[in-house]
């Protein structure tokens, strides 16, 4: 499941051609983007039950305190109304 | 929707942004960061670097403009988005995108797949900053290519 998350890819160069690749997403409640470690067991990222998407470990920490989901969205829409409100 | 490429260097400061890429004050429009390449191309040395990427709700102070190079070249420049380097005065705002330590040897690229760009909110001059909280004082640059919504 976590193959169809991959939102994003890093990779970093080094001097004499070293390259190392990664994944990453990007969490869908604040936007952080986070490393995706392969074959992890454990990891402390995690997926929201409201919008049932990947969410970076903070986000997850907050989300298992309240059971809030605050989707990226959502926040990006009120801070639009508030400024057209002003 | 036209992708645009800005490129902000600067003498790299613990304090002060590299640069940043805004909304425009007035007529604002999304964007999203799909694309981002961080390096040093000071003499080469074992410098640790951190880059961070933050949101940035305010202009800042100072430096030079930046103005964003269309991807296309049948695109007009950029008219809702701004972007500064160097500036002398980091503009408001915080949240952190994006951490990544680097050797000053290194470079870093990252690119955004379907879902995964940062979206930024059409607000008057919100935004990324691109910053160097620990670093050498030796030439970077970040190039990040962002698309308007």
């Amino acid at each position: 499941m976590l193959r169809n998350y991959k939102s994003g890819y890093g990779v970093i160069s080094g001097p004499w051609g070293e390259i190392v690749e990664f994944d990453t997403f990007t969490c869908n409640h604040c936007q952080r983007i986070v490393r995706i470690i392969p074959k992890e067991s454990n990891p402390d990222y995690g997926i929201c039950m409201g919008c049932f998407e990947l969410i970076c470990p903070r986000c997850r920490g907050e989300w298992d305190k309240t059971n809030i989901c605050k989707h990226f969205e959502k926040a990006l829409e009120k801070e639009e109304k508030e400024y057209r409100a002003r | 929707m036209a992708n645009y490429s800005f490129t902000m260097k600067r003498t790299a400061s613990a304090t002060l942004d590299v640069g940043s890429i805004l909304t425009a004050a007035s007529n604002p429009r999304r964007f999203r960061l799909v694309d981002l390449i961080l390096g040093a191309e000071g003499t080469p040395a074992d410098n640790g670097f951190l880059w961070e990427v933050n949101k940035r709700t305010g202009l800042a102070t100072g430096g030079t403009s930046v103005t964003g190079q269309p991807l296309e070249d049948g695109d007009t420049i950029a008219s809702t988005l701004v972007g500064n380097q160097a500036p002398t005065a980091n503009g408001a705002g915080s949240g952190n995108k994006l951490s990544i330590p680097l050797n000053q040897r290194n470079t870093f690229r990252w690119m955004a797949r379907a879902g995964g760009a940062i979206v930024v909110p059409a607000t008057a001059s919100n935004g990324l900053g691109f910053s160097t909280p620990t670093s050498s004082a030796v030439a970077v640059t970040c190039c990040a290519h962002v698309e308007e919504l």
